[in-house]
């Protein structure tokens, strides 16, 4: 007991309470330019912190970190650029939100969102860090094969209009997926001989590609029509107005999707390899299958934020289980963040709960605190930044234009990327004209590598005889049974759906 | 009108001056500009702060400052090609590892072989170990090889990458064992696929000490033909006759470097790998080894390439 109050008034001395400060406003204001994202803030800025005491610089760092998270929405939802991968969900209908004049309440939603994921996430590590951390142990690839697949289906079978087109736009995601070094033999697949793809084909050009350049094509298109059929008309704006903030009881009655992808958001934080980018996934994929209005979705529904945003920032404490638990990083973020710790002498492991007690109640309380400047700061913004809708469409469009071709390339130093933003663009644009959905596109594009390695892993280690390895891996059968059902169950809400259209029509 | 002309006059001949002494002095004057670092990994990582940590006394002694870019991926060869082309002046280096000159060319994956670099610095070695947990009914590789013989169980590996991959095919042809390789993105990865128990051992570089010094992990051997920093009792992979792999952190430049810009250079990262603030980082990390020069770092390449072939050959691939 000792030690917890020791931890959290050596959290609030001054110092880490400015660090604090000054490193979610740095985090925010990174997050919300594309193409520079808080993992970069924070490899950029941790030789900074070498010279600070230990609990200052994890404040700063930390605070990056939730601020980051954060301000990915802020582009996503003003441009429909996502400032970083995790924002990508939170722009399908942030965007539309701002384009219909409800920009103000789309921030604060993903503000409000935001911060209640977190603080949801950052008490659950508080209570139950220590347990989850073995059943996150348990997580091997026989479990991660079924945990991915059904995320798969379930979301990739509820975002598009249909399961069938869902997953055929999921199938072209994974297919792109593919190209890169093979997992297990290392030989290079569908690279067409350019070793810049040796990696893969990377995710930012991709999502900035389909999502922002997409969105600058189709203005174009769009303001061509119009002059066409009316020369003389004034030049059009995103949005008319930032519109009404969200109040707090309306903030309330969203508590559902907030808790849902609140745990959403801990759970995948906790697992680790797979991140930020598919809790968000998850998170709205929950958020339409539960909703009362899921034909609103994609055109501007407010659950449609705060599905993925709680999730996201979620993420952020989930992922300090492991991290402080197990010294297991689970993302990139947290990878650089142990970097850090053991610069300073701190060696994050199950150990660290017994020699540093004080320590470890103080990096707790630093979370709640970060949470709280996340509030203030995002809230002083959100009024700052909604006015950018009110910009005419030629101006605005530009400068998503010119921040898509920026971003992509500060983001890597490569020209080879901008390409491939711009195929992404091209091929987003007949996505949108068919109507195949981007998000379940992108889904299959960001698990599909760690399906693979897993699922190919599991069919290895069960040396011929899967089916009986399954049945020995109880969470592994659990998600499979998942799995199943909710095919069933979309599968059969569509031919209800159908049937009815038909005896209506 | 007057003045002007003769101010233009004085700075064409005060450019024509300078070029002339640039041709003349080249290493009196190298370096008069930024040295650009490229890193092949991604930031944040440990080869990054090995970079930026020796970054800070090899900008005192040449003078000028270090930029660093960034070219992660595909072990170090994005980066290795993307410096293979440029001007050999002294003012473009690259960090990467050893295998990234000495195995991936023979993969024949990538478009430059060993012979396209002028290496200049070893300045760490990973201390690269087999590992796994305490508990299981094996003390060492070679118990663990004599135990999978007598049950016949196959053995699960956690993989890093290929080199390692080829090490283990290379034991399987030697011993007759099956092992299964299962790859595993990442050390910290690595980590709870091994406390979990979903591989029996795995390739680390590091993450693994702590463990092993409370008790739940052990090193099995060491993956190259040095022994290791962290627990030297293990014996390496050479010394039970297997193919050895180790892995070096090298910097390099693209080849034919002028004679006195690459003494001066390699002077420089030599010095500055010495320096007692780099020292400390990779000593406190179990990385440590004395930095080797140029034509020690070119040898060692040599000999590593040697062995990646024998354990290519060895492996049957």
């Amino acid at each position: 007991m000792d030690a917890l109050f020791a931890g959290i008034l050596s959290a609030l001395s001054i110092g880490p309470v400015i660090a604090i400060l000054i490193g979610v406003s740095i985090g925010i204001f990174m997050g919300a330019i594309p193409g520079l994202t808080a993992a970069m803030a924070i490899a950029l800025l941790s030789p900074v912190t070498f010279g600070m005491d230990p609990l200052t610089a994890i404040a700063f760092l930390v605070g990056i970190y939730k601020g980051g998270t954060f301000g990915g929405s802020i582009s996503a939802i003003l441009l429909n650029i996502p400032g970083s991968p995790e924002a990508t969900a939170t722009a399908f209908d942030g965007y539309p939100l701002a384009q219909k004049g409800q920009v103000k309440r789309a921030l604060q939603m993903a503000l409000f969102a935001s911060v209640g994921g977190a603080v949801f996430a950052d008490f659950l590590l508080y209570v139950v860090a220590a347990p989850f951390s073995k059943v996150a142990l348990k997580f091997g690839p026989a479990e991660l094969t079924f945990v991915v697949l059904f995320a798969f289906t379930f979301v990739a079978g509820l975002t598009g209009r249909s399961m069938s087109r869902g997953l055929t736009a999921c199938a072209i995601g994974v297919l792109c997926a593919m190209v890169g070094l093979d997992p297990m033999t290392a030989s290079p697949r569908l690279n067409f001989g350019f070793i810049e793809l040796q990696d893969g084909l990377p995710l930012l050009p991709i999502a900035i590609g389909m999502l922002g350049v997409t969105e600058v094509i189709i203005a174009v298109e769009r303001s061509l029509e119009r002059r066409r059929s009316n020369p003389n008309a004034a030049a059009a704006t995103v949005g008319h107005s930032s519109g009404p903030g969200i109040g707090l009881a309306e903030f309330f009655s969203y508590w559902k999707t907030i808790l849902r992808s609140s745990l959403i958001g801990s759970a995948v934080g906790a697992l680790p390899g797979i991140g930020g980018s598919m809790a968000a996934f998850v998170g709205y994929g929950a958020a339409k299958r539960f909703s009362k209005k899921p034909e609103e979705f994609g055109s501007g529904s407010v659950d449609g934020v705060a599905g993925p945003e709680a999730a996201n920032s979620a993420v952020v404490g989930g992922s300090f289980v492991p991290l402080l638990t197990l010294g297991i990083p689970g993302n990139v973020t947290t990878a650089l963040l142990i970097g850090t710790f053991l610069v300073h002498g701190i060696e994050p492991g199950p150990h660290v709960f017994k020699t540093q007690p004080v320590l470890i109640y103080g990096i707790f309380t630093i979370l709640f605190v970060a949470n709280f400047f996340n509030l203030i700061v995002g809230l002083l913004g959100s009024g700052i930044y909604s006015h950018i809708v009110k910009a005419p469409e030629y101006i605005s469009y530009s400068v998503i234009g010119l921040t898509c071709l920026t971003g992509v390339y500060a983001a890597s130093n490569s020209i080879f990327n901008l390409y491939v933003m711009i195929i992404f663009a091209i091929i987003g644009y007949f996505m949108k004209k068919f109507d195949y959905s981007f998000v379940a596109f992108l889904i299959g594009f960001v698990l599909a590598p760690e399906f693979e390695l897993s699922f190919r892993s599991f069919i290895l280690v069960a040396q011929g005889d899967p089916l009986g390895l399954l049945l020995q891996r109880p969470i592994a059968l659990l998600f499979c049974i998942m799995t199943i059902v909710a095919v069933l169950r979309i599968s059969w809400t569509e031919y209800k759906t159908a049937q009815h259209a038909r005896r209506s029509a | 009108m007057n003045a002007f002309r003769k101010f233009a006059l004085t700075l064409r001949n005060s450019a024509i001056i300078c070029s002339a002494m640039a041709s003349f002095a080249v290493a009196d004057t190298y370096p008069d500009k930024p040295v650009e670092m490229v890193i092949g990994f991604k930031p944040g990582g440990f080869s990054d702060a090995m970079a930026r940590k020796l970054s800070e006394p090899l900008t005192e002694i040449l003078g000028q400052p270090i930029v660093h870019t960034y070219k992660g991926g595909a072990g170090g060869s994005i980066a290795a090609t993307a410096v293979k082309d440029v001007p050999a002046d002294g003012y473009t280096v690259v960090v990467a590892t050893s295998l990234t000159f000495g195995f991936n060319p023979l993969q024949g994956k990538v478009n430059y072989t060993k012979d396209d670099f002028d290496y200049l610095l070893t300045m760490a070695r990973f201390d690269t170990a087999f590992v796994s947990l305490a508990n299981k009914p094996w003390t060492d590789f070679n118990s663990m090889i004599e135990h999978a013989k007598a049950t016949g169980m196959p053995l699960k590996f956690g993989s890093l990458g290929p080199a390692d991959r080829l090490q283990m095919e290379a034991v399987m042809k030697a011993t007759g064992v099956v092992i299964i390789p299962l790859p595993v993105k990442g050390g910290a990865n690595m980590m709870q696929q091994i406390l979990g128990g979903h591989v029996d051992f795995g390739l680390s570089g590091g993450p693994h000490v702590q463990y092993v010094k409370s008790g739940e992990m052990i090193a099995l051997a060491a993956s190259g033909s040095e022994p290791l920093n962290a627990t030297p009792d293990a014996p390496t992979m050479s010394s039970l006759g297997y193919p050895a792999v180790s892995y070096n952190s090298v910097i390099a430049a693209p080849k034919g470097l002028p004679d006195d810009v690459k003494a001066k250079l390699e002077g420089a990262l030599l010095e500055a790998a010495k320096s007692e603030g780099f020292q400390e980082l990779v000593t406190g990390r179990y990385v440590g080894i004395p930095p080797m020069n140029g034509s020690q770092t070119a040898q060692s390449i040599e000999e590593i390439t040697k062995a990646m072939q024998a354990v290519i050959s060895a492996s049957g691939n």
